[in-house]
């Protein structure tokens, strides 16, 4: 009885577990993906120093979540993720307005494909 | 796997065959590819854990559950009669069960009352009650209980807890030693006995 009971609280607790998780990467990704809207609507603005900070800001904080990306997510989804932000990040220094469209729009792309990768769907069981 | 249970591999129910085979692929898929978090292993193995315990936990206070689960022991030979339709239910051809009943020293089929064939696999033989090996409870003897062969000296090492169990000192454990001819219990291989102080004892070889 006592094993069933503890295994019953450990599910419980990688429930719990489990929701925290599909909510902190909800965050994540919410937050630096306004990032790149700002830095988006700033390009569009012809604004690109603006555009810089703020995918330099995005950088920083996906950077900062490294640990927490490393030990939750596929390597090579944050590899591809860290790549799409780079990529972004020169197209802005270059002043392309075309150019730094697409490669956000592509960096959002990554930013959701992670975040529904984590969220629990018949697409994701199956 | 110690926690599913202190059970053989050969004595797995289906779903503990199952949980195994799966753990130890699921244990496998971050090892081999670096690319995979060891986290996502070990959460599906702790799940899968959990799952198995409570499973096993219910089933084991559900009959219905357990029979729906893991099935029911089939009888394959019932009142010596073989029970053609059940082999062909569980899909044991005869020369399976023939097979099964040599490995178990029974040539003649006519001496079997029972073969029954158990959820794990296994299948266990009941002979007719005159082939089966008499009791000294059916000749009415008086057997004294020797109790429990408890193992005292193993490999030189005294087991004290043991050595406590079966009521006895160290004194006349060296004493029982040097009786038999070693000078000390680390000249001792083997060395049980039970509690109607019946000893077995083996003295260490040397070795070179």
């Amino acid at each position: 009885m006592k094993k069933t009971i503890a295994a019953a609280i450990l599910l419980a607790l990688l429930s719990g577990a489990a929701a925290w998780n599909i909510a902190h990467i909800d965050a994540l990704t919410g937050s630096l993906t306004a990032l790149a809207e700002d830095a988006l609507e700033s390009c569009r603005a012809g604004d690109y120093d603006t555009a810089e900070e703020s995918l330099r800001q995005a950088i920083d904080l996906w950077y900062g979540a490294e640990s927490y990306t490393h030990i939750m997510i596929r390597h090579s989804e944050v590899d591809s993720a860290t790549d799409a932000f780079y990529a972004a990040l020169e197209t802005i220094l270059t002043r392309d307005a075309d150019a730094a469209e697409s490669a956000i729009e592509c960096l959002k792309a990554h930013l959701r494909s992670i975040a529904s990768m984590e969220h629990v769907s018949i697409k994701s069981v199956l | 796997m110690r926690i599913l249970g202190k059970r053989q591999l050969g004595e797995l129910e289906l779903s503990e065959l199952v949980v195994s085979v799966l753990v130890a692929d699921l244990a496998s898929l971050p090892l081999q590819d670096i690319g995979i978090p060891l986290m996502n292993g070990l959460v599906s193995i702790l799940t899968l854990f959990c799952l198995e315990l409570i499973l096993s936990g219910v089933t084991l206070r559900s009959q219905k559950l357990r029979t729906v689960l893991f099935g029911k022991p089939c009888f394959l030979i019932e009142k010596g009669t073989i029970n053609q339709k059940e082999m062909h239910r569980c899909r044991f051809s005869v020369d399976e069960l023939t097979e099964e009943l040599r490995r178990q020293s029974v040539t003649d089929l006519s001496t079997v009352e029972y073969a029954i064939l158990e959820t794990d696999g296994t299948l266990n033989v009941i002979l007719t009650a005159a082939e089966r090996p008499v009791t000294a409870g059916q000749l009415q003897c008086a057997t004294p209980e020797t109790g429990y062969p408890y193992i005292l000296i193993s490999d030189g090492t005294v087991l004290h807890e043991n050595l406590r169990k079966c009521g006895r000192t160290e004194e006349w454990l060296r004493a029982e030693c040097r009786r038999r001819g070693a000078k000390s219990p680390e000249h001792v291989f083997l060395l049980t006995c039970d509690k109607a102080g019946n000893i077995y004892f083996a003295k260490r070889e040397d070795h070179p």
